[in-house]
């Protein structure tokens, strides 16, 4: 159904000239026109490709008016809470990655106006890992970051 | 398959926080039998007040199973919230409750 989804924005936009060209030509990535599941974002292999399909940089300011929570260790990599906190104005969105799993975006959180920019969740780490809270505020991305050791992972079994 | 939801209202917000009844399988673990479970997850959550969206949450396999999630917006007593999901596998879910 996703891929449906996609095909069917690419055929409108590829149909509408200028923004088709750039997407035929790769300049930009579809999921960065599309806000929704995508492969390209959750389908990665480590933080940078996931970094860049969701934000389109890796290069992101470190700020302090995001709270991030999460344990410093975790004995059970099955079930890590993590909770997210943005303080400040226009945050369109929270994006949760994990620096140790392959596929490191957890989780996307957009937010519609009269939301509060945060989201509890409880998350896998399949290793010890940095956990990156990134979010979108003004157009522009802002991360923090915390490193939560796993005594026991919690991906396969 | 399930949806819990407790939602109050506080100082014109309400906190709301759910869990949803899901396998969240991952794609890497195996059965009894050895044989490996395809994955299995949620992948998009949709949190709505009186029927306006107001957070689309999107997942990846790495979402503990049995999800649980807790956001917060603008409402009072008395709304309607309603948590809905679909998964990779196209099965879906919702539930409403009202603010208290």
């Amino acid at each position: 159904m996703i891929s449906t989804k996609r095909r069917v924005f690419l055929k409108g936009t590829l149909a509408a000239g200028t923004v088709g060209a750039a997407v035929g030509a790769g300049l930009l990535a579809p999921s960065k026109l599309l806000a929704a599941w995508s492969d390209d974002m959750f389908r990665t292999e480590g933080m940078a490709e996931a970094m860049n399909a969701v934000a389109g940089t890796t290069d992101m300011q470190q700020s302090d008016d995001i709270d991030l929570s999460a344990p410093e260790i975790a004995e059970n990599g099955a079930v890590v809470p993590v909770s997210v906190e943005a303080h400040m104005d226009n945050v369109e969105e929270i994006a949760v990655f994990a620096e140790a799993n392959e596929r490191s975006l957890t989780g996307r959180y957009v937010f519609a106006s009269g939301a509060k920019p945060k989201a509890s969740m409880r998350i896998r780490l399949g290793d010890t890992s940095d956990v990156v809270a990134a979010v979108k505020a003004d157009g522009n991305w802002y991360m923090t970051s915390r490193n939560v050791e796993v005594t026991v992972g919690g991906c396969g079994g | 398959m399930s949806i819990r939801i407790r939602a109050q209202e506080q100082d014109g917000m309400i906190n709301v926080r759910t869990l949803l009844s899901h396998p969240m399988h991952t794609g890497d673990q195996t059965d009894d039998a050895g044989e490996t479970i395809p994955e299995h997850f949620i992948q998009t959550v949709e949190a709505k007040r009186n029927g306006e969206t107001m957070v689309t949450a999107y997942w990846n396999v790495t979402i503990s199973q049995n999800p649980f999630l807790e956001l917060e917006f603008e409402g009072s007593s008395g709304d309607t919230v309603e948590i809905s999901w679909e998964d990779n596998q196209g099965d879906t879910d919702s539930e409403s409750v009202s603010v208290r």
